[in-house]
């Protein structure tokens, strides 16, 4: 008996482990689509990236760039304007392309970007542009807070009152170079990669001409910002001790007053005595539009160490591309520098 | 909806049939008599044998030589009965498909009652559940938590029943001149020994709840080896597991802080150990278990889904004895016995883990380990007053020193109740409880940094979040006539919460952080009350109502909670059954996973935070044909005020605001439930099906729309097969299967929005690329269904007296099926992206020693 139970045991196991392999998971039913990625900034001229999604597959690989994909713009109910592609180094990396225009945004305009592709549906951005505001910067100390050194900052909002006006505070480090080069017979060489050539001529009485150049990065470093303002949305959804990418603040807090906020700035991230990373500090206080205010705080609260865990809470990001998927932020911006490296 | 109607028509129909074809009386069969003139007795019998009719009778009640003449030709056996019984002192009913004569109430021997405890013969311990039956009545009741039980009835002579599963029937008269005050032992049955075919074919359970004993919680393998209430309830219809291999439970589309947990009548907020792999219910401790899912009596209340009741051994009464037990990853050891001989007796359990004693002498930077500690003592003061005090204390950890980290994890539960039990009439039995209940997770992160010749401490972070109550209750059991059965009582708790506290210090900036979040002071007034009553012999009903009052200075809540339950006997072997009840939540797990991980916290209902409610309705049917006992239920609840966190931090990322990340909407399910069990011979085997639908719905979350719940299992089923071969020997497997969870998966990737803005992660011109994961809809994509065979066997070994050995060896997940506990969706620049199932529960060999002393 006991022997025949071991034997029935036994088929079981070898049925079932016959039938057995590792499980394959379905991939969930989803079309590439376009990806418009960018802000329109008062002032400045258009610059939007362009790229396309990659659905979720069991082993996907890295989506392709969308090759003839073609973009335009149209300020209010004004013409459609063509977007150029332009060449850029980050394309590759960010699977996206650069596309401009020469079109100088105006604050208070309506405008809508469109992406066409041969393959993909169409996809449409609309973002308006904030009106101006006024925003001043007091009391800029350095102090510790949640651990670290940081420079506290003090803003002021001078806020619009006849509009909303959602309020975006960032800080941002950008590499800047201060370029010698010295002439000798003609040509012209750059001072730190022929600095032994320059202090030999130097030496050997040559009077040189020395000229310098200043040159800024492209690329922006993020510098962690803090803040203990409960009105925030950061509090809302984070501790005062959890470091932010942008400090964001709501149209209820603001009835066209002045509106005080204190922010901290990881001051290790502000300095640098490495040579390629010293530069300026931007100091940004943006109000934007209401679309791109809703994406920045579900962007804010995911976490950016990357993949995704059945046992994690999902952020969605809403987005404003009808048809595909992205934003497109409309922004008004005040900037103030800070320059604490030694050039 | 359209299934939850089916479901619902079908059984109404059924028991509609049911009541349909046992409408008739059975005493207006015909009886065609023999002769005119006979003793009452041939009469009596001659009935039996032609019309098939039962007849139960006390010889004591009637002179049945007594010579009679009835009229000529066929007449009903109701009026043959009142021809010959006129003149006698009875009265002739029907219950349970019988006639019943029984002597009438009236006069001056008027109603008497019996009451008293039952107890186990061997260790003098109550018995919770064991069923009083007076076969000539067709009556009967059941000892309540404490084995306390009282029956009113006429006096005179009567044949009376206890019995308890697991334990020998005992018969016995009683002569009721007086109240009569009986306590009662019932004798362990050898599993292996015949039971009549009788008692096998009554019905068990009238759907209500589910009383289990520490043989039922036997009889189910378990990873590691690790046998444990919570495992056993997952094989109950209606109550599925979380993740897979897990000891949570969650019931009827509810969450895992949704059930009660109570021990001894204190409340558990933490219920696992090492991951969920045990619970905190150290089965060497426990008596047994009564389990709710539904039809919630008026004395519980506070959670939406279930009442896990669990009742600890009081310790032996007679001699000193215990129990060792070595598992894979954990021993315990049990030690009970009189302190005072049948007077007072205490009992002392303790469970640590061992395997982390293998690596401490290698590797000192690695804690990980469990301990659980339960004291339980009791005095019987006298026959109408007994005190009982339990204590239990536990903690977990997990601890990682590395480099110049040091990182530590502990959950702690502390449970102390005190019991106090008074009979202060044959027909008043009083219990008073003084419980308090703590559990606290603190996460402790202490980074280092190496001076000259000294470590300097540079951060220290203390995270704790813990919920604390005291509470005092009483709850009276009146039995004021043998078809009421009342209980009513009161309890008043006082409930101090912290969500989440954390303190920083940071000791080279002398800067510290104190982010605590507020302490949450609440009140908690209850009163309920519940009335048992046999309306007839077939028909009962149980109304109650419950009153939970939540307040603090500044809120207040109030919840009316009506609860109904009726059952209706078509026969000894069929009953039909239905319930409604209202339950409110007051406190709120509020978790992402089901494993016990730091992300689990309690908050409380405060002026913002709104109570969860429930609306539970049940529709039943449970019958026994041929030793198949078998119960259809079906059930649909709704959940409204169910609460979810909004986005994706936990709450030690959010202390001041903690409120903010919570959203709260509302819950449903519905669905149908299957049990079967069977002995044959020395195999049984049992089979739990549910069929059921859970959805959710919040106005932050899935643009409002309604989204499977994340458990949402369509179909759910458990079969066990166990055969005992001999009193030394048994075998067992256990298959189960469950339809796959629903998770929120992005449907695509795109491109990093700062990263296109050309904004990078830090300083250093480092480049890296992230992606952003478009979500669209919540609980979005099945898992692949669960399933997995267990198998098991235990070899014992007896000794003299008490002593026996059990050597218990067994595998989980036998065919190895790679079961999905997580999916992880990873990046990599090279070569993309890969979406995949992480698994590792397979083959998982267990053996385990006990030894009973």
């Amino acid at each position: 008996m006991r022997a025949r139970i071991l034997r029935i045991v036994f088929i079981v196991v070898v049925v079932f482990q016959a039938g057995c392999k590792p499980l394959e998971l379905d991939p969930l039913p989803a079309q590439e689509k376009i990806v418009l990625l960018g802000e329109l900034v008062a002032g400045d001229t258009v610059a939007v990236r362009a790229g396309k999604s990659l659905p979720i597959v069991e082993e996907g690989i890295m989506p392709d760039l969308p090759a003839g994909v073609f973009l335009t713009i149209r300020q209010g109910n004004g013409p459609e304007v063509p977007m150029e592609y332009v060449e850029d180094f980050n394309e590759q990396l960010l699977r996206t392309f650069l596309f401009t225009a020469p079109i100088r945004i105006e604050s208070g305009s309506r405008y809508t970007v469109r992406a066409t592709h041969a393959s993909m549906n169409a996809a449409e951005a609309e973002a308006s542009i904030p009106m101006p505001f006024v925003a001043s910067v007091t009391d800029t100390v350095t102090t510790n807070y949640a651990g670290n050194e940081v420079v506290e900052v003090n803003v002021i909002i001078h806020d619009v009152g006849a509009e909303k006006n959602h309020y975006v505070v960032e800080a941002v480090k950008q590499s800047v170079h201060l370029l010698g080069m010295f002439e000798f017979v003609g040509w012209w060489y750059d001072l730190y990669t022929y600095q032994d050539l320059y202090d030999s001529l130097r030496l050997a009485g040559h009077q040189l001409n020395l000229e310098t150049d200043t040159s800024y990065s492209e690329s922006l470093s993020r510098i962690n910002i803090y803040t203990n303002d409960t009105r925030t949305e950061n509090l809302r959804f984070g501790n005062s001790m959890a470091a932010n990418r942008r400090i964001l603040l709501p149209d209820a807090n603001f009835d066209g007053g002045s509106y005080r906020l204190k922010v901290f700035l990881q001051k290790d991230q502000m300095v640098s005595t490495n040579e390629w990373d010293k530069g300026r500090v931007l100091f940004r206080i943006r109000s934007v539009s209401e679309d791109y205010f809703r994406y920045l705080k579900g962007y804010e609260q995911k976490n950016s160490g990357g993949g995704i865990s059945s046992i994690g809470q999902p952020v969605r990001l809403d987005g404003n591309v009808v048809g595909g998927l992205g934003v497109i932020g409309g922004v008004y911006q005040v900037q103030f520098e800070y320059w604490l490296d030694d050039l | 909806m359209k299934g939850v109607k089916a479901i619902f028509l079908t059984l109404g129909l059924f028991i509609s049939l049911q009541l349909c074809v046992r409408a008739t009386e059975i005493s207006d069969k015909q009886y065609q008599p023999s002769r005119r003139s006979a003793t009452i007795g041939f009469f009596l019998e001659e009935v039996r044998q032609q019309t098939g009719v039962e007849i139960s009778y006390s010889a004591t009640s009637i002179r049945l030589n007594k010579k009679v003449r009835i009229p000529p030709g066929p007449l009903s056996v109701r009026a043959l009965l009142e021809t010959i019984l006129s003149g006698s002192n009875v009265s002739i009913t029907e219950s349970n498909g019988k006639v019943l004569i029984v002597p009438k109430e009236t006069g001056p021997a008027g109603p008497r009652t019996v009451n008293g405890f039952v107890r186990d013969a061997d260790n003098k311990e109550v018995l919770i559940g064991a069923h009083i039956i007076f076969p000539e009545l067709g009556q009967g009741t059941a000892t309540n938590d404490y084995g306390f039980y009282s029956f009113t009835l006429p006096a005179g002579r009567h044949r009376m029943l206890a019995s308890y599963i697991g334990y020998r029937t005992d018969t016995f008269y009683v002569e009721l001149k007086d109240d009569l005050r009986r306590d009662i032992l019932l004798a362990f049955q050898d599993p292996l020994e015949e039971v009549s075919i009788t008692e096998k074919e009554k019905i068990e359970s009238l759907g209500d709840h589910v009383h289990l004993t520490m043989e039922d919680v036997g009889r189910h393998q378990a990873l590691l080896g690790e046998t444990d209430v919570m495992r056993t309830l997952q094989h109950l219809p209606g109550v599925q597991t979380g993740m897979d291999g897990t000891s949570g439970i969650q019931v009827r589309g509810g969450d895992p802080g949704q059930n009660l947990n109570l021990l001894d009548g204190s409340p558990l907020y933490f219920i696992d150990h090492f991951f969920g792999v045990t619970s905190v219910y150290n089965t060497e401790a426990i008596k047994s278990i009564d389990f709710h899912k539904g039809a919630f009596p008026a004395r519980y209340g506070g959670r939406l889904s279930s009442i896990v009741d669990v009742h600890t051994r009081d310790g032996d009464m007679e001699r000193w004895g215990g129990q060792f037990n070595m598992g894979l990853v954990k021993s315990s050891l049990t030690l009970h016995g009189p302190v005072i001989k049948n007077k007072a007796s205490v009992l002392v359990s303790g469970r640590r883990t061992w395997v982390d004693g293998l690596w401490r002498p290698f590797e000192k930077n690695v804690a990980l380990d469990f301990y659980d500690l339960n004291i339980k003592a009791n005095y019987v003061v006298n026959k109408n007053n007994r005190v009982y005090v339990s204590f239990y204390t536990g903690r977990d950890q997990i601890g990682v020193k590395v480099d110049l980290s040091d990182m530590q994890v502990r959950w702690t539960n502390t449970v102390t109740a005190l019991k106090w039990n008074k009979i202060f009439s044959p027909k008043l039995f009083v219990n008073t409880t003084l419980t308090f209940s703590q559990y606290q997770f603190r996460l402790k992160d202490r980074r280092l940094e190496f001076g000259l010749d000294t470590i300097l401490t540079i951060g220290d972070y203390n995270g704790l979040s813990s919920i604390r109550d005291a509470a005092l209750r009483m709850q009276a059991h009146w039995y004021p006539h043998r078809r009421h059965k009342v209980q009513a009582g009161w309890s008043y708790s006082n409930t101090n919460a912290v969500p989440t506290a954390i303190d920083y210090q940071h000791l080279m900036s002398l800067q510290g952080m104190d982010a605590s979040a507020s302490d949450i002071h609440s009140h908690e007034a209850i009163v309920f009350a519940e009335d048992e009553i046999k309306i007839s012999d077939r028909w009962l009903l149980r109304a109650g109502v419950h009153l939970a009052n939540w307040f603090s200075d500044s809120f207040r809540y109030s919840s009316l909670q009506p609860r109904l339950y009726t059952s209706y006997k078509l026969s000894e072997k069929h009953v039909v059954y239905a319930s409604y009840s209202q339950m409110a939540q007051f406190l709120h797990l509020i978790s992402n996973n089901t494993f016990g991980l730091p992300t689990d916290f309690w908050v409380p209902s405060t002026g913002s935070i709104r109570p969860e409610e429930s609306y539970l309705g049940t529709l039943g049917y449970a019958g026994n044909v041929k030793g198949w006992q078998y119960n259809v239920e079906g059930y649909y609840k709704e959940s409204p005020g169910v609460i979810t966190y909004t986005s994706g931090r936990d709450l030690f990322d959010n202390t001041g605001n903690w409120e903010h990340k919570i959203a709260q909407g509302k819950g449903w399910s519905y669905g149908a439930e299957l049990s079967l069990q069977k002995q044959v011979g020395k195999f049984y085997g049992s089979l739990a099906y549910t069929l059921s639908w859970n959805w959710r719905q919040f106005a932050q979350l899935n643009d409002g729309k309604r989204f499977p719940h994340r458990y949402d299992r369509r179909h759910n089923l458990k079969l066990g097969l166990t055969y005992a071969c001999s009193k030394t020997m048994d075998f067992g497997a256990n298959w189960s299967y469950m339809s796959g969870e629903a998770i929120t998966l992005p449907d695509q990737i795109y491109a990093d929005l700062d990263n296109n803005l050309n904004i990078y992660g830090g300083v250093g011109g480092f480049y890296t690329s992230e992606f952003t994961y478009n979500y669209t809809e919540w609980n979005n994509y099945r898992l692949p269904a669960v399933h997995r065979l267990d198998i098991g066997a235990n070899f014992r070994k007896y000794g003299r007296k008490r002593y026996m050995r059990t050597w218990s060896l067994g595998m989980f997940n036998v065919y190895g099926r790679p079961n999905i506990l997580f999916v992880d969706l990873t990046s990599d620049e090279q070569s993309g992206y890969k979406l995949s199932g992480i698994s590792f529960l397979q083959y998982i060999p267990y053996v385990t020693y006990k030894m009973n002393f």
